[in-house]
């Protein structure tokens, strides 16, 4: 009898393999990577908090690489500057649901009366308009940025939960969870060692897909004037400053905050399709 | 060479399973009783539906929390009555004394797990206390004792990578690791090819007479019985209609349902009353 067991490649040689496949999510993530590292730590040409009034609505040129906005700031520091609030919102409130939403699809995975109560609350609670419930929450807050966390947790859990939901119901008749039952795994054990592994995957994938959707809530949120509040920069309220100079042809203040937004959602959604694909083939 | 007077290994008596379920009560299994002694293969035999897997796991205490198993005895050697065990020794009785051969070895596999890995989950999920090397030991000396010719490469691969035959083999080499006195094989040959089908159960009964083991085959092969087993449970419709030793009931099945079901083993050389 042969045996034939493909080797296991070396960690470098599985990297290397992973970009080649997937280009779109290795450039997402040196994009981001890049975006956060230039808005935390790179010189920017120009202070993105003190505009210089006598520069107003100036056009991409070499002095000024975006251009400058109505106030005279300069529109390539302050879109990598707005990273800084905007991605670490989006993390922090990924963050957030991620951890609560993985405990309480947990909770909601199980046999008894408590899990049936969570469904059940989940669906009267998906009758509101979430987007609208956030903004209601982060306005009567008043403006405070973390209820902008909370409202990206408000907006998303629900979807950890059905997602941890659905896929541990199906798991848990797998014949594997039996077996490690029947060698002897405790009910904790089976939980962690067997059932949550094989659940990482796709939560991987939801968690990656939230980030995105958070920075478009945040957005939305800002460009509503609501949650990131000036002289801070952000990409919504940009969006917003710039939209009244589109007509005349000032496209880019607007354009090229949208365009950091846009390339930021590319960039977790090709993120996510990669984890995906790469989690799928061990699964099953 | 089965009936020594010594305490069986399992010992049976009246096992009944019931099942709520939405639409009323149902019985699977009403009253089986078996016996096994050091050293024997015991074998169950019976039609699909008929309630050998359920009586395996109700013994094992598998079953969903919706059924519920009354039995006038379940006796394990060394720990009693499993059914009134308490969860805790439970667990310890799986695995470590009683080893489980499922029917589809892939299932059976956590896949996202390397083999290795499932070896060293077995030994922390009974608190051996091997460490992560030494448990790879084990599991060497394990895969090479099912006639795995290359361990390392296997134990470094996942349940996927393997061809049936062999992921059937990592079973029961998981199974083995802790020597339970008793194996239960509930149709540990289903799905592989006929050549592979002999030598697995050539391998696991090997492993059993090796070591003074005992073993409850599950199968649904009378032809598997008769080459393996030295003593035969027939079950029907939740019961056991014949039991006794392989000889006895192969060649002089009483109840009918014994007699048919030997009956329509095909015989080469036989024509078959086929319309065309």
């Amino acid at each position: 009898m042969r045996n034939e067991v493909a080797f296991a490649p070396r960690r470098g040689v599985r990297i290397r393999r992973l970009i080649r496949q997937h280009p779109g999510a290795a450039l997402g993530v040196l994009f981001i990577l890049a975006l956060l590292a230039a808005s935390l730590f790179a010189p920017l040409p120009y202070d993105p908090m003190a505009p210089d009034s006598g520069a107003s609505l100036q056009p991409p040129s070499g002095e000024h690489w975006f251009g400058t906005d109505g106030a005279g700031g300069d529109v390539f520091s302050r879109v990598i500057y707005a990273a800084r609030v905007d991605l670490s919102l989006a993390l922090a409130g990924t963050l957030l649901s991620l951890v609560v939403g993985v405990l309480l699809g947990l909770a909601a995975s199980g046999k008894g009366k408590g899990s049936e109560r969570i469904v059940r609350g989940l669906d009267a609670f998906q009758a509101f308009p979430l987007l609208i419930l956030a903004l209601a929450l982060v306005s009567l807050s008043g403006n405070e940025l973390y209820m902008v966390v909370v409202a990206i947790a408000l907006i998303n859990v629900p979807r950890f939960i059905r997602l941890m939901r659905s896929e541990i119901l199906s798991l848990r008749e797998a014949r594997f969870i039996e077996a490690a039952i029947a060698t002897g795994a405790s009910p904790s054990r089976v939980v962690f060692r067997h059932l949550l592994p094989n659940v990482w995957g796709i939560v991987l994938v939801q968690t990656s897909l939230t980030v995105a959707n958070a920075i478009v809530v945040i957005s939305s949120l800002s460009f509503l004037g609501i949650g990131v509040s000036a002289p801070t920069p952000s990409w919504g309220s940009m969006i917003r400053d710039g939209a009244g100079n589109m007509s005349s042809g000032e496209w880019w203040i607007a354009g090229f905050a949208g365009l950091a937004v846009v390339l930021c959602v590319l960039a977790f959604n090709q993120l996510a399709d990669a984890i995906g694909d790469r989690t799928a083939r061990t699964y099953r | 060479m089965s009936t020594q007077p010594e305490e069986p290994v399992l010992e049976v008596r009246n096992l009944a399973v019931r099942i709520a379920t939405p639409h009323g009560v149902v019985h699977p299994v009403k009253g089986v009783d078996l016996t096994v002694h050091k050293g024997e293969i015991v074998g169950i035999v019976g039609e699909s539906g008929c309630g050998k897997s359920t009586t395996i796991k109700g013994i094992l205490r598998l079953l969903p929390p919706n059924s519920t198993v009354t039995a006038d005895k379940v006796h394990l050697a060394g720990y009693g009555d499993l059914l009134k065990l308490p969860m805790r020794r439970m667990r310890e009785v799986r695995g470590a004394k009683i080893g489980f051969v499922a029917q589809n070895p892939f299932g059976a596999l956590n896949p996202i797990y390397t083999i290795e890995r499932q070896f060293y989950e077995l030994q922390k999920a009974h608190k051996t206390g091997v460490s992560r090397k030494e448990s790879r030991e084990i599991a060497m000396k394990m895969l090479d004792g099912v006639g795995i010719v290359n361990p390392a490469r296997v134990l470094d691969g996942y349940a996927h990578q393997l061809s049936g035959g062999m992921a059937q083999r990592v079973v029961i080499a998981l199974a083995t690791t802790l020597s339970p006195p008793l194996l239960i094989a509930d149709e540990p040959t289903t799905g592989l090819d006929v050549t592979v089908q002999a030598q697995i159960l050539d391998l696991i009964s090997g492993l059993v007479r090796q070591e003074g083991r005992s073993m409850l085959l599950v199968t649904h092969d009378l032809g598997v019985v008769a080459q393996y087993c030295q003593k035969v449970v027939v079950m029907y419709d939740g019961e056991v209609v014949e039991h006794g030793s392989v000889m006895d009931v192969m060649v002089e099945p009483q109840h009918p349902y014994t007699q048919r079901l030997i009956a329509s083993v095909p015989k080469p050389g036989e024509k078959l009353d086929v319309p065309r």
